[in-house]
């Protein structure tokens, strides 16, 4: 697996699964731009300490506001010529407090559903010019089922969004070259689900415990496992794979 | 009739269609789905608060409804996309005459959708515009309309979607009928996503929310749209949290 001569763009790029994945890509060889709104230069600082060339690049970037999206695609396109390989891992879950229907607020909504899909959105839109032109582009999605019992109507309709596009862009795009994939996911292991479990007021490493016993398989799935998994879609040659979503949650769904 | 145990214990007397007297805010009222909505229900005797978002209002709308000849009130509003106020407003105002809601139907203007929006349309302005439209007024129109369905703990919704938000754009999976765009699977997928949510927040309050995803030619499928709205709002769905029949 050779991903140099490659760009990549990861969104959420300094977050728990983002990082995993940024290393991942870089050391097969990509030049990743580690996007997120904060902490994106530490972590491509990081990277470039275990190579001799320089193989990522902070973007900070807000992705729910579109003219920093353009303005973060003008930069990279002058740098880099423009992104091959886009992750779109960026998400925030929403209000801890006042976050289930009703009580939520239209405007907590709207920020939510505008980093977690209209952010991945902006990205995507701006990125397939260069891949068709190109011949070559992968577009990963960081997703969910579309149906989960206690995610908060907008994160889940932002992740599960997600579903549409992959299925889409791959049925248009597949013969450009460009191939989709999707791993929707349940409870990660990652400091989110932490801080999540400890404003419903509970213990954090008692809740993670019990997290990782909902699961059929005994453990909830880490950031490497998932980084792995996106390398092994990048680099898979045959379109036939594009459009797939896998539902990666231990059977929770299934249990319910 | 059915009688059987309903959620909190009620007994559940309802048969499919029993209509008469019920209230409905119908979102989108100018939409294909939500005008054959609007007369079937008037014509079962259902009091309609129809709602059309300020471009997509089409004039002679209650007239067309009340063709059947029944004698459901019906009052017609505008509310421009966004406006939670409006939304608040024009809901208020129903139940101001009326006492109650029972069921909301939001049917967005796919028809106008398809025919304006090209399918390989990658601009941010048409996403910014749909994803308001669509998601964002599904939201506030449900939000308006929930306090006054859990006052009676009794409610049923209905989210309209497209298949696109599972197969990408064809009737299965692989298959291109040309028939959604981006923009529209991404927002369809969201509609499902937002609305399994919202099933399970509300439906301990007596509140069901379920969904109906139109096939790419559902325009002349319109009799199994009725089919399934009817399903959904009798009181058959009363355990069906959060389900989508697609009618591909």
């Amino acid at each position: 697996m050779d991903l140099r001569g490659r760009v990549s763009l990861v969104t959420g790029g300094a977050g728990g699964i983002g990082i995993k994945v940024c290393e991942r890509l870089a050391a097969l060889g990509s030049f990743v731009y580690v996007c997120d709104i904060k902490g994106a230069a530490a972590v491509a600082d990081r990277i470039n300490l275990g190579y001799r060339e320089p193989r990522a690049g902070p973007a900070r970037c807000d992705i729910s506001d579109r003219e920093a999206v353009e303005a973060m695609y003008a930069h990279m396109s002058r740098e880099k010529g423009g992104v091959d390989i886009l992750v779109n891992n960026a998400a925030v879950y929403g209000p801890l407090k006042a976050r289930d229907f009703p009580e939520i607020s239209y405007a907590d909504f709207l920020k939510t559903i505008q980093v977690d899909l209209s952010g991945a959105m902006y990205c995507t839109l701006l990125a397939i010019p260069h891949m068709k032109q190109e011949g070559w582009g992968r577009i990963i999605f960081t997703a969910a089922p579309m149906s989960s019992s206690g995610i908060p109507a907008p994160y889940l309709a932002g992740k599960a969004g997600f579903i549409g596009l992959t299925k889409y862009l791959s049925q248009r795009f597949s013969e450009d070259g460009i191939h989709t994939f999707a791993l929707a996911l349940r409870h990660v292991d990652t400091p989110l689900i932490r801080k999540v479990v400890e404003s419903r007021g509970h213990d954090p490493e008692k809740a993670v415990k019990s997290l990782h016993e909902k699961s059929l398989t005994g453990k909830m799935i880490t950031p490497d496992e998932i980084a792995a998994i996106y390398a092994y879609f990048i680099s898979t040659a045959s379109p036939r794979t594009s459009g797939t979503v896998i539902l990666a949650d231990g059977g929770i769904t299934y249990l319910r | 009739m059915r009688r059987i145990n309903g959620i909190r214990g009620k007994t559940m007397i309802e048969p499919i269609a029993d209509y008469k007297g019920r209230n409905c805010v119908v979102f989108g009222a100018s939409s294909l789905v939500g005008r054959e909505i609007g007369r079937h229900l008037a014509r079962h005797g259902v009091n309609l608060c129809l709602i059309d978002l300020g471009p997509y209002r089409h004039d002679g709308l209650v007239e067309k409804v009340r063709e059947s000849g029944s004698e459901a009130r019906v009052i017609h509003q505008t509310v421009a996309s966004g406006d939670e106020d409006g939304f608040k407003r024009v809901v208020g105002e129903a139940v101001d005459e009326w006492g109650s809601i029972d069921y909301l139907v939001c049917a967005y203007y796919l028809e106008d959708e398809a025919e304006s929006r090209a399918l390989d349309d990658l601009s941010l302005d048409s996403w910014d515009e749909l994803l308001q439209g669509w998601v964002m007024n599904y939201f506030l129109v449900t939000r308006a309309t929930f306090p006054h369905m859990i006052r009676g703990e009794k409610g049923r919704v209905v989210f309209v979607n497209t298949s696109t938000g599972y197969t990408g754009e064809g009737e299965g999976e692989g298959e291109i009928t040309m028939g959604g765009s981006i923009h529209e699977s991404a927002c369809s997928s969201a509609v499902t996503g937002m609305m399994t949510s919202i099933a399970r927040d509300i439906i301990p309050r007596g509140v069901s929310v379920n969904g109906i995803a139109l096939g790419p030619n559902y325009e002349n499928d319109m009799d199994r749209v009725i089919w399934a709205t009817d399903f959904w709002l009798s009181g058959m769905c009363e355990y069906a949290c959060g389900q989508i029949l697609r009618l591909y």
